[in-house]
This record gives structure tokens, sequence and C-alpha cells, in this order.
């Protein structure tokens, strides 16, 4: 039993390197894309939601001051924050920067709808108040709206205001194959997600699907849902990037994933109805089904591990409880017996698909045209995040089943 | 074809490719592994072969050959010991034919009864020999786990040879004979020197300084 669960782990593994490595034989070059340019721009309002963001809220101000974008509005909306964000941000106040406060904290969807009232420019940019974004990608992003009057949003590759530390190295790795992964779900039309660093909608859609779910703790992955069920497709901009502030702490992460998680489950379950469905496509058919595939594989890994682990320290304590601790002696015969009694059924096809998703980390860093810096990071990265993963799941799972109370954090 | 369905392909292919790779190299190992095992088996037998036989010629003779014999024991004991880890081990992991390790096992305890009787025998004759014997009888319980880790400390000592047995295994009728004769009723059980029985744990200070050093100068 337990050898058929490692087979469906290792070839589930093995199966979504393959397809995502054949998508990537045909992506197509982008970085020196030239854009087209536009006689009349159409006119984008920045909606920049805040909560508690006094350290970072004036660099990202400074990043939508000057955008090379004529005729561009922000609308800063405060949600009521308890720290000196409001008073920061109302040294920005102009022409081109409104500023807004709620008196009460409504939460983010709320504040966008809130921003999204004082608008009627054609696009509306979603942008937390922790990011900055790149001059030129406003401009990028709305060619592309313009050119394809079928794409719902644009968004841009995420990656790291700060990485001073190890737990914000680590999402800068996981963000180098995030990033890598949508430009390839870009390429099949099954990109599935409108971040809140960055996201730019015709406000016609966004106000004729109702505006942001306020109920919901992922309003942006709600968008992306209602957004996609309407007939929108997505496509994002690798090359220019929104820079986002990381979690800097374990504590901060776990928090950010599991509301993401919970996020996915509460989302899923209210879009259900697409989930195979071939009315949306390979959406529908193919990338729905992995995200469900995704943490169910995850989890499945996480608990086989820490069984072995377990079965190995309980052997150990065993042992020891009756001769003390002991060091297993090495010998070249005691490491050939050793490699005679692993199980290759398993661990050749293991070892492949560890091959093959450390050349998919490869592929993302010479596409990006980076090289990896943080080395412990992305050894972690490769051999132990995904017991972080499944820990982020479980606690979602958990939290969602015994209806926990959504907190947004 | 569209991309997604040329990637659904290849990918399956891909899959398809590395699970056959797993199998085949799989049953490459099955058979490393009963081929060393045959072989380290073969290599046993020969040894206790060896043993018996020159017991049988030497018991005929005036000389005496007991230290010739006595520098033998130790290597022969040595590969017994190993050879039975190494079958524990591999069965354990359920790799392999089970019909295979079977077989093979069955071989061992016969040739582990012959080594023991061996061994016996020639204590009888070379009454100055101080080699133990240890006859192990285990199951899969947490405590025959230990007893195994304390033999395996004392084992060390080239005077104490071990014969492990099984309790749990089907169809051993050197099992059934040995645990019905000394009346072996509780796992772990211990047996030195064909007179001293203890059943449940026994740690390695109780069976070093109480039992095999009163053993020898007793």
């Amino acid at each position: 039993m337990i050898l058929y669960i490692a087979w469906l782990l290792i070839f589930s593994s093995v199966f979504l390197s393959v397809f995502y490595l054949s998508i990537y034989s045909t992506a197509r070059e982008t970085r020196n894309e030239e854009m087209e340019e536009m006689e009349n721009p159409p006119s984008i309002t920045i909606l920049m939601p805040a909560y508690n963001e006094s350290e970072v809220v004036e660099e990202a101000l400074n990043s939508v001051k000057e955008l090379d974008y004529p005729g561009y509005q922000v609308v800063f909306v405060n949600d009521a924050s308890k720290d000196s964000t409001l008073e920061k941000a109302e040294k920005y106040a102009s022409d081109k920067i409104k500023i807004i406060s709620h008196e009460f904290n409504k939460g983010k969807a709320a504040a966008l709808n809130t921003g999204l009232a004082e608008t009627d420019s054609d696009y509306v940019v979603v942008q937390d108040a922790d990011s900055k974004i790149e001059s030129e990608l406003l401009y990028k992003a709305v060619g592309k709206m313009e050119s394809d009057k079928s794409l719902g949003a644009v968004i841009a590759a995420i990656r790291p205001l700060k990485a001073d530390n190890f737990v914000r190295k680590l999402q800068t790795v996981e963000y180098q194959l995030t990033n890598f992964y949508r430009m390839l779900m870009t390429e099949i039309n099954t990109l599935n997600v409108t971040p809140g660093a960055f996201s730019i909608y015709r406000s016609s859609d966004v106000k004729d699907v109702g505006g942001f779910d306020e109920g919901n703790i992922t309003e942006d992955l709600e968008m992306a849902f209602k957004l996609r069920k309407s007939g929108k497709l997505f496509e994002m901009i690798y090359f220019n990037s929104s820079y986002t502030e990381f979690p800097s702490t374990l504590r901060g992460l776990y928090n950010q994933r599991v509301r993401w998680a919970r996020g996915f489950i509460y989302n899923g379950w209210k879009y259900r109805e697409m989930f195979l469905n071939r009315d949306y496509g390979y959406f529908g058919t193919v990338q729905l089904p992995m995200l469900v595939l995704m943490p169910a594989l995850i989890v499945t890994s996480f608990t086989m591990v820490i069984t072995g682990l377990s079965q190995s320290l309980l052997d150990f304590i065993i042992k020891s409880s009756a001769v003390g601790v002991q060091l297993p002696a090495f010998s070249l015969s005691n490491l050939y017996t050793g490699i005679l009694g692993s199980n290759m059924k398993v661990y050749l096809p293991l070892l492949l698909s560890l091959m093959l998703v450390a050349y998919i980390i490869k592929k993302a860093y010479n596409y990006g045209g980076e090289r990896p810096r943080n080395i412990p990071a992305l050894l972690f990265y490769f051999f132990a995040y995904f017991l972080l993963q499944s820990g982020f799941w479980v606690a979602a799972i958990l939290k969602e089943v015994t209806r926990s109370k959504k907190v947004w954090t | 074809m569209d991309l997604v369905k040329e990637s659904i392909i290849k990918a399956g292919a891909v899959t398809a490719l590395v699970l056959l790779l797993g199998i085949l190299l799989g049953y490459q190992m099955d058979d490393l592994r009963q081929d060393h095992l045959s072989e380290e088996l073969r290599q046993s037998n020969l040894e206790t072969e060896t043993f018996s036989v020159l017991d049988d010629y030497v018991q005929r003779s005036d000389g005496d050959h007991c230290q010739l014999m006595d520098v033998q024991i130790p290597s022969i004991g040595e590969r017994n010991g190993e050879l039975g880890s190494e079958l524990e081990r591999f069965e354990a992991q359920n790799i392999g034919s089970d019909e295979e390790y079977r077989y093979i096992r069955d071989r061992y305890y016969n040739n582990q009864l012959r080594l023991y009787m061996a061994l016996n025998s020639y204590k009888d004759r070379c009454n100055g020999t101080n080699q133990t014997t240890i006859l192990y009888f285990f199951d899969d319980s947490t405590e025959s786990q230990r007893q195994g880790a304390v033999l395996n400390e004392v084992v060390k000592q080239k005077n104490v040879q071990v014969f492990s047995f099984n309790a749990e295994v089907d169809d051993s009728l050197v099992v059934d004979v040995l645990t019905e004769d000394f009346n072996v009723t509780d796992y772990p059980t211990v047996i030195v020197n064909d007179d001293q029985k203890f059943e449940g744990f026994i740690s390695v200070n109780e069976l070093n300084y109480d039992v095999l050093n009163g053993n020898q100068t007793g």
C-alpha cells in the first residue's frame, strides 16, 4: 500500500514537471518585447488599500508618484489603521493622489470597493500599500489589455522589496518558481490568480461582477474566479515586477499562507461548478484539478516523510534504551548492503523526480536571467519547504472544518 | 494538436517510462539481493559443513586440535549473525519475492541449527573452550527489538555465538521443534549454553556479568 502511495506521489510530481517543461519549450521570449505607443492612452486609477503599513507606505506612494504613464490617478484608502499610515499617506495628497479613510476597519475588499466607487476610469489597478511597481509596468499592462479584449486582468511578476532574512530569502526562491509557473500558465490560458500586489482590470468588468467580495479573506482570488466565470482570461508580464513586502517571520508567513489556503478552499467551494467543466476550457479541466491535487500531494508527502522519520526515531530510541546511544559504524560492506536493502522501485523514480524539479528551478532562474543567490534558502526550499506547506494546508483545512473565525493578516 | 494536449501526452509518456525504469531496476535489485543472500548462505553452509566434518574427524584422532578449531569459530559466527541481520532487514522491508526469502530463510535456519549442534559437540569435546552459545527466540515486539540490540552488543565478544530464530515465521519445522523442546512460550527468550533460560528482556549488564562471566568462572 505504501509503495503505491509513494509511486502516486512521485509520478504526479514527474508528470507535472514534464508537463510544464513541455510548455516551457514553446514559451515566448518577452524580455525585449516592444510596446506600441498608444495615441490616446486610456485612463487608469490605482487603488491602494492600506492597513497598518506605516513602515512601507511611503515607498509605495513614492513609486506611484512618477509612473511612466500619462494621466493616471491614485486612490489611497486607509482602512482605519492604528499606526501612522494615514499621517504618512496624507503628505502625498495631491491632484493625482486622493486619500480616503474609513472610520472603522472594514477589510481590504471593502477598501477596494470604496476606491472603486470613487473612480470612473477605464482601468483600475489594485496595488497593495506594501508594494512598489516598476515605472513602465503600467504602460505595458494597459497595452496588453487594449490589444486583447478577451483579457480580464493582467498581473506582474512578484519580487521581494527586501530579502534580509532567511524567511524572506526562502520566499524569494519560492516566487522565482511561482513567477515562472504563472508565466507558463499564461502560455496555456490557465492563469488563476490576480494578486493584490499588482493586477489591472477593466473597471467595467469589475463593476459588472459586483466589485470585490467583502466577506472574503482572499478577495483577489475570488475576483479571479468571478472574472474567469464571466469568460475573461488573464495574462502575466514576467519581466516587469511588483516589489512587495514579504512576511519576515515564520509566524507571519504561516498566517499569510493559511489565509491563502483557506481562501482557496472557500472560493473553490463557492465556484465548484467550474471544476472539470469544459465550458471554462483548460482552466476548468486542467488547472483547477491541479490546484486541488497539489495540496493533497503535499500533505500526503509530509505524512509519509514524518511517518518514516518517526519510525526511524522510534527504532533509535528503542535500541538506545537497551544499549545506550551509539552511532552506526560505517564500512564499505555496510554501504553495499545498505544499497541492496533500499527500495529502488521507489528511490530511482524519486531521484528522477527530484532531478526534474531541480531542472525546473534552474530553468526558472535562467528564464529570468538570474542566478540563485541564497543557496541555503534554495536547498531548504528544494528538500524541506513542502513540510512547511503541508503544515499551512493542514491548519487551513482544520480551520475551515471547525469554521474558525477568518482573519485578514 | 494543441499545446496542452501535447504536453499531457509527453508528460504521460515520460511518467510511464520512469515507472518502467523503477520497476525494472527494482526487479534487478531483487535478483541482486537474492544472489547476495544465496552466496552468503552458500559460504556459511560451507563453513558450517567444514567445521562439522573436522569435528567428526578430530573426535577420532588422538591429537588436541581444539585451539586450531577455536580460532575459526568467531568468523563463522560473525558471518552467520550478519546473514541473519540482512535476511531480517530485507524481509522486513517487504521488498522482493516472499517465496524466495522464505526459502533462503529456511535454509539459513537449517544451517544455524547444524552449526549450533556442531558447536555443542565441539564444546563437549574441548572442555577448555570458553565458547558460549545463545539461542534467541524473538517476535516483532519492542522488547524483542531491544533484546536484539543487546545481543548485537554481546556478540562483539568473540567467544559468544548467537543463533536467532523468528518465532513468528510460518511453516518452519526447525523453529517449531526448538520452541517445543525448550518450552519457549514468551518472547524474547534467551537460552544460554542449553541450560539457562531467560524469558523477557535481559540487559547487557545482566547478560555479561551475571550470566556470561558467571559461566566462564563457574
